[in-house]
C-alpha cells in the first residue's frame, strides 16, 4: 500500500519538490528535540557533579551539623554553668547579622574562585587554542559549584532585603542557610584542592573524550536519530572537533617539560582505553554512517544501473561518485598521539613510561584480536615496534655484550604482543561456531534497521548484513514472509567469517613470522635482545601449534554443511600453513642452537635470563625428538652445536674453587649434568640408528665426538667423563636433570614396544609353569634386541650405551671406571646377542 | 507429417487485428520483457530437446481421427510449422504460439474453421480479442472506425460454437487477474516519471529527485506485481535480492509456465472432444507444476542445490 501510494505520488513533480522543504521541517523538529535532550543531559551532568561534590563532603557536613545539634541539645544544661562563670550571648546577634555573614562568605568565595581560575588561566591556558580554553572555562565541577554558590548568595540577599523592608523573620530559612553555608565552605575546600589539577590541561581530555563518546553513542544503532544522515554528520563533526582538540593538546603538552612526562603518558593511556571501548561499540555503527569520514570513489559505468546511466547520458553529467567510509578515522587520528608520546619517552629513556604505554597498547591489540580484527592488530604491533626501534636497536658497530635490562623488558613486551593477540583471538573463537551464528541470525528482525547491529556480529560481517537487510526486507514485502531460508543466510554469513578466518590464519602464520624474522634480523648486533625475541618467538610458535587446532576446528566447522554451490568460498591450505610454521620452527631451532653457543661465550649478569641454558635445553629436546622421528637432517644440523653448547655449559657451571666439600661437589654434579645429557643422547643415537635402520642418524654424532677427540687430548677427557658420571651417580639420590633423562628413557621404551615380537616355545614341560607366554623381540640389530627384551623396563640407558659402544672402543677407555651403577653387563649382553646372531646365521 | 486428407476450409469471418488499436510503442520495457519471459519456452523449443531427452508426445484414441487433430494443431502454428516432421515439434510450436497470445492479452481467441463440404472442423483461425463482445450465444466483433475501410465491414457476428476461447489459468489469476498485472506494469516507467524525462530532455537535472529511492520502490512494485508468476525481472546482479530468492523466482516462473502448458494441453484436449475428434494429446517427460512445487520445497529445505533445482524445473 505504502509502495503503491509512493509510486503514485512519485509521478507528480510537486511531490518531489515538496520533499526537500518537508525534510528540512522534519529535521528542524528533530533538531529541537535533540537540543532539548542535550540540555537535559547537560543539566543531568551538572546535578551529578553537585551530588558528587555533596557526596565527597558528606561526612564533614554531617559532622558540622551534628556538632551544632549536640551544642543545641546540651545548651540548656550548660547555659546556667556558663552564666554563672560570667559568659553572655549578645542580644543583637540576630537574624539579619547571620544572613549578612552568609552573603559575605558567598561573595568572598565567588571572588576567590575566579581569582584562582584567572591565575591558572593566565599561566597555563593563555597559550592554548580556543577550544581547549573553552574546556577549561566550562570545567564541569567548578561551574556547578559556582552556580550553586551564586544561587545561595542571592537567596541570602533576598532574605535580607525582605527583612529590611519589614517582613517577618523566616524560621525555615535558618536550617536552609545553615546547610547551604556548610556546602559553600566545606565544598570550597574540595574545589580549591581540585583547582590545582587544572594546572595540568590533560585532565580536561576526559571532557573531550566524553564528547567523542557521546557522539558515537548517538550514531550507535538505537541512538537518537541514529540512522538520520544529518545527525550522523553532526556527530562526526562534533567528534572531529574534539579529536582535533585532543591532537592540539597533545602537541602543546609534548612541548612542556613538566607535562610531557607523566601527564602526557596518562593522557595517552586514557586515549588507548577509549579506543578499547570504541572497538566494542564500532560493531553497532552502520558502516555507511556519516560518522565515518568519507572519500569518493567513482563507479564503473558498465556496472551501474540502467536508470542512473540513462539519466547521466541524457544530461551528459556523468555518474555521481560513491562515498566510501573510512572505518579507521578515529584510530588514525588518535594513534599518532600515542606514537608521539612513545617516541618522546623512548628518546628520553623513560623506561617505566614506555612500559606502561606498551602495556596499554598490548591491551588494545588484544581487544582488536578479540573483535576478529587480527590483521589490524598485527599491523599495529609492527608499527609499535618501529616506534621503539630507535631506542632498542641503536646502530652499533660491535656486538653489544651488555644491554640495559629495561631494553630487554621493552623488547619482551613487544615480542609478547603477538602471543597475547593470538590467545585473545583463540578465546574468542572457542566460544564461536556455526550454532552461535545460527542463533544470532534467528534473532535478527530483518524489518528493523537496528536489529543486525544488536546481535553481536563483528565489524567484518556488517557489510554483508547491511547488504542483506534491505534485500530481505524487500523479499518479505513481496512475498509477505521470508523466502531465503535460515541455512542460506547462515552460509552467506559464514562465507564472510571464513574469509576473515583465512586472513587471520595467514596473519598469525605468515605475517607474524615475517614480523619476528624482521625483529631478529634487526637485532644482529644485540645478542641479548635477539635472545629475548627468539625466546618469545619460540613461545609464540608453541602456542600457535596448540591453538592452530582450535582455528582448524573453526575452519572445518565453517566449511561443513555447505549447500550453496556457486558461492565463492575462500581457499585455505592448512597443510601449507602447518608446513610453513614447521619450517620456521626448524629455522628457529638452528638459530637457537647457534645463539646457545654464542651466549655461552658471553658472560651473563644475574639479572638477565639464562637464554643459553634455555636454548641448549630446547635444542637437546629437539635433537632427541628428531632422533626418535628418524630426522637425519635435523640431527646433522643441531648435534655439533649441541655438543659445543654442552661443553660450554659445563665450563660456565664448573665451580672455580678447588675442594672436596659438599657444596663444591654439588656444584660439580650440577656442572656435569649437560655432559651426562650429551652422553645420553649420543648413546641413544646408536640405538635409534639401529632401530630405524638408518646409519646416517648416528654418523654426525660419532663424527662430532671423533673430531673433538682428534683435537683434544683424548685420555684425560675420557677420564674426566668417567669421573663426571661416577660423581653424579655416587650418592643415593636422583642425579641432577635425572628426571629429564628418565623421560627420554620412557620415550625410548615406548618406541621399542613397537618392535615386532615372537613367542618363545619353551616346550610343554616348562610352558605350564609360566603364568603367560613369553616373547622376544625380532630385529636385525642385536642392540635393539637387547634393549627391547623387556616390555616393562629398560635396564640400560643412553649413557650405558655410549660407554659401551664408544668410550670402551677408544684407546684408554676400556678399563675406565664409571662408578658402581655403570657395570659392564651391557657390553656382555650385546656381545652375547651378537654371537647368537652369528650362530644363527 | 503433411496432412494429405485435408478438406478445403471455409473462409474465416473474424477480423484478425485492428491496426489502429495497436499500441506496441506505448508499452514500457518492463511489460514487454515480462510478456516475452512468460511465453518463451512454455514447451521446449522445436529442435532443442536435448535437455529433456525423455520428452514425448502421443496422440491416443481413434487413429482415423488423428489427421483432423494434426490439422487443428498445424493451424495453430505459424506458416513454417506445417512441414514439421515430428509431433513433438508440432505440439511445441502450437502450445508456444497459444502461450504467446495468452501472454500478450491474457486470452487467445480462435475461430473454428470448418470444411467447405462437411461440417467438420479442420482449422483454427486466431484473431484479436479487442472489441469482442459475447451476447446471446454469439461473439460480436466491433471494428473500429479507422479500420472499417481496411476490412470493409463494421462488425462481425460469429456463433459461439465456432469460437475457441482460452484464457490464463485460474491458478495464475485468470484473464482478469493477468490483465490487472499488465495494467499495473504499464503504469510506471522504470526510467523515471514523465516530468523527469522532460527535464532531462531540456538538459536540466532535477536535484530534488532521488533516483535510488525511485528505483527501489519501482523494483519493489514490479516484483510484488509479478510475484505470482515469479518473474525474475531479468535481474542478473544481486542488488535487488539474494541469489536464493532469484532462483526461487526462476523456479516459480518455471512453475507458472508449467501451469500454462498443462492448461493449454488440457484445453486443447477439451476442444478436440468438443469437435468430436476422438483423440487425446498425451505429453510425457516434462516437469509438471506439482513436481516443480515439490522441487521448490526441497530447494527451500536445502535438500537439493539451487542449480539442480533450476535444471530439474526448466524444459
Amino acid at each position: 500500500m505504502r509502495n503503491t501510494l509512493f509510486l503514485f505520488l512519485a509521478q507528480i513533480q510537486i511531490f518531489w519538490q515538496s520533499r526537500v522543504p518537508f525534510s528540512r521541517l522534519v529535521f528542524s523538529f528533530y533538531r529541537q528535540i535533540f537540543e532539548i535532550r542535550d540540555w537535559i543531559q547537560d543539566a543531568n551532568t551538572t546535578i551529578t557533579s553537585l551530588l558528587r561534590l555533596f557526596w565527597v563532603i558528606r561526612f564533614q557536613l554531617f559532622l558540622a551539623l551534628l556538632t551544632v545539634l549536640v551544642l543545641q541539645v546540651t545548651n540548656p544544661s550548660v547555659t546556667a554553668f556558663f552564666t554563672d562563670k560570667g559568659f553572655r550571648i549578645s542580644a543583637d546577634s540576630g537574624y539579619g547579622t547571620l544572613i549578612t555573614a552568609f552573603v559575605g562568605v558567598g561573595g568572598v568565595f565567588i571572588g576567590l574562585y575566579y581569582a584562582a581560575i584567572s591565575a591558572i588561566g593566565g599561566s597555563i591556558y593563555s597559550r592554548m587554542p580556543n577550544d581547549i580554553r573553552d574546556l577549561f572555562i566550562k570545567e564541569q565541577r567548578g561551574n556547578a559549584y559556582m552556580r550553586l554558590l551564586a544561587l545561595l548568595t542571592f537567596i541570602g540577599l533576598c532574605l535580607l532585603a525582605l527583612r529590611t523592608v519589614g517582613f517577618e523573620r523566616i524560621i525555615l530559612a535558618m536550617p536552609l542557610l545553615l546547610l547551604g553555608a556548610g556546602l559553600m565552605i566545606i565544598g570550597f575546600v574540595q574545589l580549591g584542592a581540585g583547582a590545582f589539577y587544572l594546572f595540568d590541561p590533560t585532565t580536561l581530555s576526559r571532557g573531550l573524550l566524553r564528547q567523542v563518546q557521546q557522539s558515537y553513542m548517538r550514531v550507535q544503532a538505537g541512538g537518537y536519530r541514529w540512522s538520520d544522515p544529518s545527525f550522523q554528520n553532526n556527530a562526526y563533526k562534533k567528534a572531529q572537533t574534539a579529536i582535533n582538540s585532543l591532537t592540539t593538546m597533545s602537541e602543546i603538552v609534548a612541548e612542556e617539560p613538566h607535562l610531557k612526562v607523566h601527564p602526557f603518558a596518562g593522557y595517552c593511556r586514557n586515549l588507548l582505553l577509549f579506543l578499547v571501548r570504541y572497538e566494542v561499540v564500532k560493531k553497532s555503527i552502520p558502516t555507511d554512517s556519516l560518522w565515518y569520514a568519507k572519500r569518493h570513489a567513482h563507479p564503473d559505468w558498465y556496472r551501474t544501473s540502467d536508470t542512473a546511466t540513462s539519466l547521466a547520458y541524457e544530461t551528459a553529467s556523468g555518474l555521481h561518485p560513491e562515498s566510501i567510509s573510512d572505518l579507521k578515522w578515529v584510530e588514525s587520528a588518535i594513534l599518532p598521539i600515542v606514537q608521539h608520546c612513545l617516541e618522546i619517552n623512548c628518546k628520553e629513556k623513560r623506561y617505566a613510561i614506555v612500559n606502561e604505554l606498551l602495556i596499554s597498547l598490548d591491551a588494545y591489540t588484544q581487544k582488536l584480536a578479540e573483535e576478529h580484527q587480527v590483521e589490524k592488530a598485527i599491523d599495529l604491533i609492527s608499527q609499535v615496534f618501529s616506534w621503539c626501534k630507535e631506542l632498542i636497536f641503536s646502530e652499533e658497530e660491535e656486538v653489544v655484550t651488555e644491554e640495559p635490562l629495561e631494553h630487554m623488558q621493552i623488547c619482551e613486551l613487544l615480542a609478547l604482543m603477538p602471543i597475547n593477540a593470538l590467545l585473545a583471538y583463540s578465546r574468542t573463537i572457542n566460544a564461536y561456531n556455526q550454532d552461535v551464528i545460527h542463533q544470532r541470525i534467528r534473532r535478527i528482525k530483518w524489518k528493523s534497521k537496528k536489529s543486525i547491529y544488536r546481535v553481536g556480529f563483528a565489524v567484518h560481517v556488517l557489510p554483508r548484513l547491511e547488504w542483506m537487510r534491505p534485500i530481505l526486507e524487500c523479499e518479505e514485502k513481496i512475498e509477505r514472509h521470508l523466502i531465503s531460508p535460515p541455512w542460506y543466510l547462515q552460509e552467506l554469513i559464514m562465507q564472510q567469517e571464513a574469509e576473515n578466518l583465512r586472513t587471520v590464519m595467514i596473519c598469525f602464520c605468515e605475517k607474524t613470522c615475517e614480523l619476528y624474522k624482521q625483529w631478529v634480523e634487526t637485532s644482529t648486533q644485540h645478542p641479548w635482545i635477539k635472545a629475548v625475541i627468539i625466546s618469545r618467538e619460540l613461545e609464540y610458535w608453541n602456542k600457535f601449534g596448540h591453538h592452530m587446532g582450535g582455528m582448524n576446528e573453526f575452519w572445518n566447522d565453517l566449511n561443513s554443511d555447505r549447500r550453496v554451490e556457486d558461492l565463492p568460498w575462500p581457499n585455505l591450505d592448512t597443510d601449507e600453513l602447518i608446513g610453513k610454521y614447521k619450517q620456521r620452527d626448524k629455522e628457529l631451532l638452528e638459530l637457537i642452537s647457534e645463539e646457545s653457543v654464542l651466549l655461552s661465550l658471553t658472560s651473563r649478569p644475574d639479572s638477565y635470563p639464562d637464554f643459553a641454558g634455555q636454548f641448549l635445553h630446547t635444542v637437546g629436546e629437539a635433537l632427541f625428538s628428531a632422533m626418535c622421528e628418524n630426522d637425519c637432517n635435523t640431527v646433522e644440523t643441531l648435534f655439533k652445536r649441541y655438543f659445543g653448547g654442552c661443553l660450554l655449559q659445563y665450563e660456565n657451571l664448573r665451580p672455580n674453587e678447588d675442594g672436596v666439600d659438599r657444596h663444591t661437589l654439588n656444584n660439580l654434579k650440577i656442572a656435569a649434568a649437560p655432559l651426562l645429557d650429551l652422553m645420553d643422547i649420543s648413546g641413544y643415537a646408536y640405538l635409534l640408528s639401529d632401530l630405524h635402520e638408518t646409519p646416517a642418524l648416528k654418523e654426525p654424532v660419532l663424527a662430532t665426538w671423533d673430531t673433538y677427540f682428534s683435537a683434544e687430548t683424548e685420555q684425560p677427557f675420557l677420564q674426566f667423563l668417567a669421573a663426571a658420571v661416577s660423581l653424579s651417580e655416587s650418592d643415593f639420590e636422583i642425579e641432577h636433570r635425572g628426571t629429564l633423562r628418565s623421560r627420554w628413557n620412557q620415550i625410548i621404551r615406548r618406541l621399542l614396544r613397537d618392535v615386532e615380537r615372537e613367542e618363545i616355545d619353551f616346550g610343554p614341560g616348562v610352558q605350564h609353569i609360566l603364568s603367560g607366554s613369553e616373547t622376544i623381540p625380532v630385529h636385525d640389530s642385536p642392540l635393539v634386541r637387547v634393549f627391547a627384551n623387556s616390555l616393562d623396563y629398560l635396564f640400560y640407558d643412553g649413557i650405558d650405551l655410549f660407554i659401551a659402544k664408544y668410550v670402551r672402543q677408544r684407546e684408554g677407555g676400556e678399563n675406565l671406571d664409571f662408578g658402581r651403577h655403570r657395570s659392564r653387563d651391557l657390553e656382555e649382553e650385546i656381545r652375547r646377542e651378537e654371537n647368537r646372531t652369528m650362530e644363527y646365521e | 507429417m503433411r496432412n494429405e486428407f485435408r478438406e478445403i476450409p471455409k473462409k474465416p469471418r473474424a477480423v484478425r487485428h485492428f491496426p489502429s488499436l495497436s499500441n506496441l510503442d506505448d508499452i514500457n520495457s518492463n511489460t514487454k520483457i515480462f510478456i516475452e519471459d512468460i511465453h518463451i519456452v512454455v514447451m521446449p523449443l522445436s529442435g532443442r530437446f536435448r535437455q529433456t531427452t525423455d520428452f514425448s508426445v502421443e496422440l491416443q484414441g481413434n487413429p482415423d481421427d488423428e489427421p483432423r487433430a494434426i490439422a487443428i494443431l498445424q493451424s495453430l502454428t505459424r506458416g513454417a510449422a506445417h512441414s514439421r516432421p515430428d509431433l513433438r515439434d508440432l505440439l511445441s510450436d502450437s502450445v508456444n504460439e497459444i502461450a504467446r497470445y495468452l501472454a500478450w492479452s491474457g486470452r487467445a481467441v480462435y475461430e473454428i474453421i470448418r470444411g467447405e463440404e462437411s461440417d467438420q472442423a479442420w482449422q483454427l483461425y486466431s484473431f484479436t480479442d479487442k472489441r469482442l463482445l459475447r451476447a446471446f450465444r454469439n461473439y460480436i466483433q466491433i471494428i473500429p472506425k479507422a479500420d472499417q475501410r481496411i476490412w470493409g465491414k463494421t462488425h462481425v457476428i460469429i456463433p459461439e460454437k465456432d469460437i475457441w476461447n482460452i484464457a490464463m489459468p485460474q491458478v495464475l489469476g485468470g484473464y482478469r487477474g493477468y490483465r490487472k498485472i499488465l495494467k499495473k506494469l504499464r503504469r510506471y516507467s522504470q526510467l523515471g516519471p514523465s516530468f523527469l524525462m522532460n527535464e532531462t530532455e531540456n538538459q536540466e537535472w532535477a536535484t530534488y529527485f532521488r533516483t535510488e529511492l525511485y528505483r527501489t520502490e519501482i523494483n519493489l512494485f514490479v516484483a510484488k506485481t509479478t510475484a505470482r508468476f515469479g518473474w525474475p525481472m531479468r535481474n542478473s546482479g544481486l542488488k535487488i535480492w539474494t541469489e536464493f530468492y532469484m532462483m526461487y523466482r526462476f523456479v516459480t516462473l518455471d512453475w507458472a509456465k508449467a501451469c500454462i502448458r498443462e492448461h493449454i494441453i488440457n484445453e486443447l484436449n477439451k476442444l478436440l472432444q468438443r469437435l468430436q475428434i476422438d483423440t487425446e494429446i498425451v505429453v510425457r517427460g516434462l516437469p509438471t507444476a506439482r513436481e516443480i512445487l515439490k522441487i521448490r520445497q526441497q530447494m527451500c529445505e536445502g535438500k537439493i542445490s539451487m542449480g539442480n533445482a533450476s535444471d530439474a524445473c526448466s524444459v
